[in-house]
């Protein structure tokens, strides 16, 4: 047989393209179709190859930096974040509305603890800062003010860091006893009347905790809270005392003491992909949902529901410090108490790499 | 001054922490002073790649040169580009470069706030001007690029709170690593240039000693010497043999004519050395 | 002790509005405006769905960073109530002003705030759903929100609904559930700290509270129960603002 001209009986050239351009052209059937494979034996997986309950190795270093009494250096996959905290002093007299410790406004039932978070929360001692505004991804570049997501970043770790009571404020008092002025020819002042003057405080460290994410590739909020821990604990102040010929707070060099951190709170977050929007749904029908743990940037853009928890499993019972869950109606009671118990997971985890 | 898009500090100023020893007597040099030969620049660390979401990104970290608070300079660049300039900028023939310096706040011994200040414009500006002379801007019009460094450890010694005027000379040696940096991530970006740049600086220092005669010395501590009185900051293409940058800053004395020339050859010593730390990291990364 | 006072809401305040509402509960007091489905700024806009834009306005000062996140959370609960894929390219914004907070000498209180301010969450909730209803923008459900507190009172934990801001202050945890009409889950915030069965004893109570079953007319059932002095039946609120407004609205048929 002669051989037919190509252009009779060829098939047309099929167009194909490569997975990650299908994974960048349609995200959401991509996603959709990875984790929901027609063979049986297959696992789900996702995008980058991870299965839905599998989050990234954490990776912590820690006294990177000589400019900052304590920084860390953590790296979740691809979100890389540094955090560096630099401790500054705040005299007494500076505080407006300074409450003297043996004030009257006071409860007398509160103990000393509970005074010093008081003290942490009014007199802003505590001041972390997120930077996303470096180019850290394409849409993070410089030059703008900080987008929702910094500000709402910063919001979260502030109020973690209040509500989780993680810094002893007891630590970042500064304390001085005047000494006793005896009046001269004051004959009624005896030895045995002399009172004691009592210690008070003249001036607090005020703790600046800033984050820079070097590279981000979703998930911030763990990392960030990962990096800030891991900060605080390897944080040393230099001892410092009150000078009265010179009326201010001096310090030593040498014997830096390190800040008193209770706990390892850990933070945990997921995002729930579904198969279907809501309104697309018709009566009747399933919805099929993942729970994807630690998700990347691509995973954050297709899902709406995201869950973060915060446990703390130093002591036999786990105790929770925060669950924050929005943007759906797919995790009910259920499925948080299962969450849960892999947040104890993630726990276990963080607390290896952090090394203690 | 209240942010309000951020979490600020306490109302009241607080004061960094000023330590005893600074009251009376100077701080004596950790020993021996400079400890490497004057024609020896530091060590350095190069890695591209840090940021995969970015068309390009590099990392540099020089040598801690081992005295207990001198900090190594640690630099972060991110590349993103070439993009499409936004609409209502007009019509550029050739690529259009941005570059944006800032230092974290944590990075040097006197806390830096978020927002920009003009020291770190001007240090974009030169970074702008060395980088300008290398890219090939013409294959890329109506097109962007944006360079954004952030400088997560400044090069000040820890020890000596004395400024002593050193930031400016600390900045000279940021500048340098940052050209180096942003020359690593454009070529991780893909970016067309005529060759690599990179940055050397040269000082002419004097050191303690009654009878010291000035010297001059490649890529300088200021703490390793008593005075520094001219310094430069050279940004230098090797293989075509041009400076597309020079910044000169300081006092040269008026009797030796050739010192300044001789200062620039140095620096472009000094950036010679760098590239070939560069080219050796690139080659390292392609292969 | 606290007061609990009952709920109360008028709409349409704003005659300019498309909707409004003003709530006001536990000493907290809010307006809202609805406008929507309008035209969206071409960065906002989204080529398949509405775009929920909410504006949160403190009581004093300019809003900071803890405005915007409370922002982003009722965004995001928004969201998920009202129809936005029926409107593609629109926006529907929402304001929320913060007109009264209850006074606490207790509390130092600064101007701009930092952490997160459990106790006006319910409130804002509850205004822009009413504002919602107000504005008609078509949703999927209607939806309440709570906040429970645990706090140690003589030695015992004891949850209490709708805290005081001294009760927030002493609290061991403070938590805000938000349920939709169809009884789930829409939003859970909680802070302090806290094991998995005393959240769950939480969740039953704010459950309680948001989702309880809308009394039936049949005589002996409407009883008042002792049980439930837990808190105000506040889908019951909701439910009867509505009819009122829509009485007096079509009163003159």
């Amino acid at each position: 047989m002669a051989t037919a001209t190509s252009s009779t009986g060829a098939p047309p050239p099929s167009l194909t393209f490569a997975r990650p351009v299908f994974a960048k052209l349609s995200p959401h059937p991509y996603l959709l179709r990875t984790l929901s494979p027609d063979s049986p034996d297959q696992q789900p997986t996702r995008n980058n190859g991870r299965s839905p309950q599998q989050s990234r190795p954490i990776q912590i270093n820690t006294s990177s930096l000589s400019q900052a009494h304590g920084s860390s250096l953590v790296r979740t996959g691809d979100t890389t974040v540094i955090c560096g905290v630099r401790g500054e002093l705040l005299p007494v007299t500076s505080i407006p509305q300074f409450r003297p410790h043996n004030g009257t406004l006071y409860d007398q039932d509160e103990d000393d603890e509970q005074r010093a978070r008081k003290e942490l929360r009014d007199y802003d001692l505590l001041v972390p800062n997120i930077e996303l505004a470096t180019g850290c991804a394409p849409q993070f570049l410089p030059g703008v003010p900080p987008t929702t997501l910094a500000q709402t970043l910063s919001t979260r770790v502030y109020s973690l860091l209040h509500g989780a009571g993680v810094v002893d404020g007891r630590g970042l008092r500064i304390w001085y006893t005047p000494e006793n002025k005896k009046e001269e020819g004051d004959m009624d002042v005896k030895e045995e009347q002399e009172e004691e003057q009592k210690p008070e405080v003249v001036a607090y460290w005020v703790l600046y905790i800033d984050l820079l994410f070097v590279s981000f590739d979703g998930n911030p909020f763990d990392a960030a809270w990962a990096a800030v821990l891991a900060a605080l604990r390897d944080t040393k102040l230099p001892v410092a005392r009150w000078d009265p010929d010179r009326e201010m707070v001096v310090c030593r060099k040498g014997g830096d003491k390190g800040l008193d951190i209770r706990g390892l709170p850990v933070a945990c977050s997921a995002a729930v992909f579904l198969e279907k929007e809501h309104a697309e749904v018709g009566k009747g029908e399933g919805n099929r949902h993942w729970v994807l743990l630690d998700p990347d940037r691509s995973e954050e853009g297709l899902c709406k529901e995201v869950i973060t928890v915060v446990v703390d499993c130093s002591e036999e019972e786990t105790r929770v410090r925060s669950i924050e869950k929005q943007g759906g109606t797919v995790l009910g009671r259920e499925l948080i108490r299962g969450f849960i118990g892999v947040a104890e997971g993630r726990w276990r985890e963080v607390k290896e790499a952090t090394g203690i | 001054m209240a942010d309000r898009r951020r979490i600020n500090g306490p109302p009241g100023s607080t004061i960094p922490p000023v330590f005893e020893d600074d009251a009376g007597q100077p701080e004596i040099m950790n020993g021996k002073g400079r400890d490497r030969a004057p024609n020896t620049i530091r060590k350095m660390f190069l890695k591209t790649g840090v940021t995969p979401s970015a068309s390009g990104s590099a990392y540099l970290e020089f040598e801690d040169s081992g005295k207990s608070g001198v900090s190594g300079l640690k630099l972060s660049c991110t590349v993103h580009g070439p993009r499409s300039l936004p609409r209502s900028s007009p019509f550029s023939p050739h690529i259009v470069l941005s570059a944006h310096i800032k230092y974290a706040p944590f990075a040097t011994k006197q806390r830096r706030g978020y927002l920009r200040d003009p020291s770190e414009r001007d240090l974009g500006t030169h970074l702008e001007t060395a980088l300008r002379g290398a890219i090939i801007a013409d294959r890329w019009p109506k097109s962007g690029v944006d360079i954004i460094i952030s400088i997560i450890e400044g090069d000040q010694d820890r020890e000596t709170s004395k400024s002593q005027g050193d930031e400016t000379w600390d900045m000279m040696n940021a500048l340098s690593g940052c050209i180096t940096v942003a020359s690593a991530a454009l070529a991780d970006a893909g970016i067309d240039c005529v060759d690599t740049v990179a940055g050397g600086v040269a000082a002419l220092v004097q050191d303690a000693g009654e009878d010291s005669t000035p010297r001059i010395v490649v890529d300088p501590i200021p703490s390793d010497h008593e005075k520094v009185l001219g310094a430069c900051c050279i940004a230098y293409l090797p293989t075509r043999d041009e400076v597309t940058n020079l910044w000169f800053k300081g006092d040269l004395p008026a009797s030796d004519a050739g010192l300044y020339t001789q200062l620039v050859e140095n620096g472009m010593q000094a950036s010679r050395n760098a590239n070939r730390v560069l080219v050796e990291c690139l080659g390292e990364a392609t292969s | 002790m606290t007061v609990t006072t009952a709920p109360e809401a008028a709409l349409g305040v704003l005659p300019r509005a498309d909707g409004s509402a003003k709530y006001s509960h536990a000493g907290y007091t809010v307006t809202a405006s609805v406008n929507g489905p309008i035209e969206a700024q071409r960065r906002d806009e989204h080529p398949y769905e509405a775009h929920v834009d909410v504006i949160v306005r403190p009581a004093a000062g300019v809003g900071g960073t803890r405005e915007r996140h409370l922002e982003s959370i009722l965004q995001s609960s928004l969201t998920q109530i009202v129809l936005v894929k029926n409107f593609p390219r629109s926006l529907v914004q929402i304001v929320l002003q913060v007109e009264d907070a209850p006074e606490n000498d207790y509390v130092n209180t600064k101007l701009v705030q930092a952490s997160l301010n459990f106790a006006i969450m319910p409130a804002l909730f509850q205004t822009s759903v009413l504002a919602l209803l107000s504005a008609g923008v078509p949703m999927r459900a209607t939806a309440t929100a709570t906040a429970v507190a645990i706090v140690s009172r003589d030695g015992t934990k004891t949850s209490v609904v709708d805290p005081s801001p001294r009760d927030v202050e002493i609290a061991r945890s403070v938590h805000v559930l938000a349920f939709t009409s169809h009884d789930e889950l829409l939003l859970a915030e909680s802070e302090g700290d806290f094991t998995v069965q005393e959240w769950n004893h939480v969740y039953e109570t704010a459950k309680d509270v948001c989702c309880r079953p809308v009394p039936t007319k049949e005589g002996m059932e409407m009883i008042l129960d002792d049980e439930h002095t837990n808190g105000p039946d506040l889908r019951h609120f909701l439910r009867s603002t509505m009819e009122n407004k829509v009485a007096s609205d079509l009163h003159w048929k």
